[in-house]
């Protein structure tokens, strides 16, 4: 512990803190008023940092795209105050910031919006992820909750779906969600609880439950967490 | 008229006569015979009696007049309905003539010349001579005295029904005098009834008043006519003693067994004998009954036992005492009328009283609760309407509905009203009973709720136990479902496995102080080990043989072992 004394003399000298540069010109007078004095915060200020958002589409989503994309960018434009364009090129829908958007994760919702919609959602359900913040996209495979081939494959899936789809349509209503099969893949929109319900639900077909033990199990934890007040 | 001229009628009269048929119509012949005839008596009458009083007629007109006509002229002759006139002479003759004449009744001049037959037989004589001869030509002889005869001995001609005690004649006589007496008034008060019956005294002189054997001899008989003539005499002489009469007839009412003296003295003692007559005809009264209390009947006695009156006495008596059983309905056709009418009514307003099965009311708390319907169809509102909807329902939960304005004026005006009403009647009327209030609870637990209220003013303590703990029917296994009895086996196994850990734990934590926990805690963790499929332990189990074996066999055993223990492995992998 070396003494690094820039001088000679043994006096105290009294270090002055380094103030941190701050863009405001105003000073703070601390010692004047009770409360803290904020000055009003200019729209530039707030201003979100100038992104861009790339979503890739499906081929099987290039007709659908097509004939809905009035309905895409409408509510993104007007209500988000976002740019959108489609690259057809890249096959992306790029999404992209203006000066006007005043939500930080508008961004974010437009970019889930279409992903949504890449994936198979309709474009009604997809618009409640941007109206709703704690709405979700969730997507697993059959792979990952149980190694089947061949036939055993096939019959999960269509466990899962149901005949005509009665068990994935039963598991929507009940858990208030929105489920797109593609193959072997599931993709879950909703909020946490009810993604983690329709996720176990569709987990236990896919390992061999029947699907009326499922219900069973389904209305059970689907009734605890449907009240809401 | 000449009497030639009469019995040349009469002749011819005969002649149809003969014919009784002849009488059942009126043929002008027989009437204007009997007309002249008529009129021929009615002349002679009148000559003989000097006048017909103060209705006289000098002749008896027949031209042109009916018969009721003619016989009200007749009637009119004073005198005509005296009793006396109507003499017993009358009765002999009817059965004298009974034989020859058989229909008498027909002509009114038929009966004016029967009932002119007086007992002025003297003058008469010719006339019933005349009238008998109209009947027996050949018998007017025997007529003429068969009247007197008969008048006479009437009392005691023998009829069929007359045995000894009795005589038809003088029962007839007796009646009529009674008729005569009705008739008459109190005329016949000085009908010296015992004058007559001192006739009869002979008669009991003889042997009673009913003895018709012995008939009088004609001194009697004419006793009996002077005696009759007398008694006739009274009759026209009678001014009536009206008192005297009364209390002869009141002689024989004996209402209670008195004899009064007065009447006994009044009575003559001529009386006496007749009193005796008659007191053997009227029920005996006791004579001794001179005091007015008797000795008391029973029923006035007061507790009278069977001893104190007589035999089978009480059934006669309408007896009163208290029922104490309901007294049953008659069933009269009043009765039945009335229940009919009742069923029949019932039956038209389909108004039965049958009864209504009770159920037992099971209302299931459980079944209040919202309860998730399983849609199998795609549903028809998109996510976003659904949270949209939710999301609505929940900000317009806290304001309440707002009622209708007509509602609320409609509700305090009726308030009002009943208020007035109640004070009317001074507030006495029965409180209307307690409507249950509805109220929506939630059946959450409470720590969800996140109240600001304290716990003990929350609607979460509102819920009763059954409503929070759900508890199911009681159902028998054979009654469960597949996918309920699949449920209580995985419950099962979740409560076992639980149970299982909670062992196990508990098996820890005693293996650290107990050895032979240690033991059976290794033990167990070296099963588990073994049952994976990865490991390579057997557990040999211990079969209680014999532990000293050769080598040879334990290595031989044990190979064995292993093999098919390979061999399971094997088809477990297939």
């Amino acid at each position: 512990m070396a003494d690094k004394r820039p001088s000679s003399s043994n006096e105290f000298k009294l270090v002055k803190a380094k103030k941190r540069k701050s863009t405001t010109d105003t000073q703070m007078d601390v010692a004047d008023s009770k409360r803290p004095h904020f000055p009003a915060v200019k729209p530039e200020s707030t201003a979100v940092n100038k992104s861009l958002r790339k979503v890739p589409i499906p081929p099987n989503r290039y007709a659908p795209l097509k004939e809905s994309w009035t309905k895409i960018y409408g509510p993104l434009v007007k209500h988000l105050k976002l740019r959108v364009k489609y690259n057809i090129t890249a096959r992306q829908v790029e999404i992209q910031t203006s000066p006007e958007t005043a939500d930080i994760g508008a961004l974010q919702k437009a970019a889930d919006f279409v992903k949504a919609f890449a994936l198979g959602f309709s474009i009604e359900d997809a618009l409640a992820l941007i109206r709703l913040d704690e709405l979700f996209l969730e997507s697993f495979d059959v792979k990952d909750v149980k190694t089947l081939k061949g036939d055993h494959m096939s019959r999960a899936v269509g466990r899962v779906a149901g005949s005509g789809g009665k068990v994935k349509f039963t598991i929507e209503n009940v858990t208030k969600t929105r489920i797109v099969l593609a193959d072997t893949k599931v993709h879950i929109l909703g909020s946490y609880t009810n993604i983690r319900t329709a996720r176990t639900a569709i987990c236990n077909l896919i390992l061999g439950s029947p699907a009326s033990k499922v219900y069973g199990n389904m209305r059970s934890i689907a009734s605890r967490t449907a009240e809401r007040f | 008229m000449t009497s030639d001229d009469a019995i040349f009628d009469i002749q011819c009269w005969s002649k149809t006569f003969d014919d009784p048929v002849a009488f059942f119509t009126p043929t002008t012949d027989v009437v204007i015979c009997m007309n002249k005839l008529s009129a021929d008596l009615y002349e002679d009458l009148v000559s003989t009696f000097g006048g017909c009083g103060d209705n006289d007629l000098p002749e008896l007109y027949v031209d042109g007049l009916e018969q009721e006509q003619i016989y009200e002229q007749i009637k009119m002759i004073k005198g005509f309905h005296d009793s006396s006139m109507k003499a017993p002479a009358l009765t002999g003759e009817k059965l004298a003539a009974e034989a020859p004449s058989s229909d008498e009744s027909e002509d009114s001049g038929a009966d004016e010349e029967e009932e002119t037959e007086e007992e002025e037989s003297e003058e008469e004589d010719d006339s019933a001579e005349e009238s008998n001869d109209s009947g027996n030509v050949d018998n007017s002889d025997v007529k003429k005295k068969k009247p007197s005869a008969t008048a006479a001995g009437n009392r005691w001609e023998k009829s069929e029904v007359d045995d000894e005690f009795f005589n038809i004649r003088q029962m007839e006589k007796f009646l009529d005098d009674e008729d005569a007496k009705a008739n008459q008034g109190g005329g016949g008060g000085d009908i010296n009834y015992f004058d007559e019956v001192q006739s009869d005294d002979d008669d009991d002189e003889d042997g009673g008043l009913f003895d018709g054997d012995e008939s009088g001899s004609d001194d009697d008989l004419k006793a009996e006519l002077e005696n009759d003539d007398g008694g006739d005499g009274d009759y026209d002489d009678d001014g009536g003693d009206d008192d005297e009469k009364d209390a002869k007839d009141l002689k024989h009412d004996d209402y209670f067994g008195e004899e009064s003296e007065e009447e006994e003295a009044a009575a003559s003692d001529d009386d006496e004998e007749e009193m005796e007559e008659e007191e053997v005809e009227e029920d005996e009264q006791p004579e001794e009954d001179v005091e007015v209390v008797n000795d008391k009947p029973w029923q006035m006695r007061g507790e009278a036992t069977s001893e104190a009156r007589d035999v089978n006495t009480l059934l006669e008596e309408a007896a009163q005492f208290d029922h104490a059983t309901r007294p049953q309905p008659q069933i009269t056709d009043d009765f039945t009328f009335n229940l009919e009418s009742i069923i029949k009514r019932r039956i038209q307003d389909k108004a039965y009283d049958s009864v209504v099965r009770k159920m037992k009311d099971t209302r299931d708390p459980l079944a209040f609760k919202k309860k998730i319907v399983l849609d199998s169809e795609k549903s028809k509102l998109s996510l976003n309407e659904i949270y949209e909807k939710e999301y609505l329902k929940q900000a317009n939960k806290d304001k309440e509905e707002e009622e209708d304005a007509n509602h609320v004026e409609i509700r305090s005006m009726m308030r009002s009203l009943f208020s007035q009403m109640d004070a009317m009647s001074d507030f006495s009327f029965k409180p209307s009973a307690p409507t249950p209030e509805i109220k929506v609870v939630s059946n959450l637990p409470a720590v969800n709720m996140e109240d600001v209220q304290p716990v003990t003013h929350s609607n979460s303590q509102m819920l009763a136990p059954e409503e929070v703990l759900e508890k199911k029917d009681l159902v028998a296994k054979e009654e469960k479902t597949k996918e309920e009895r699949k449920r209580d086996h995985r419950k099962k196994k979740i409560r076992q496995k639980v149970h299982a850990q909670q062992r196990e734990k508990k098996l820890v934590k005693q293996a650290e102080t107990s050895d032979k926990a240690k033991g059976q805690l290794a033990m167990q963790q070296l099963e588990k080990s073994s049952k994976l499929p990865s490991s390579s332990t057997t557990i040999i189990k211990d079969t209680g043989e014999k532990q000293s074996r050769s080598s040879k066999a334990f290595f031989t055993q044990l190979q064995e072992n292993q093999q098919t223990a390979k061999e399971g492995k094997k088809r477990k992998l297939m």
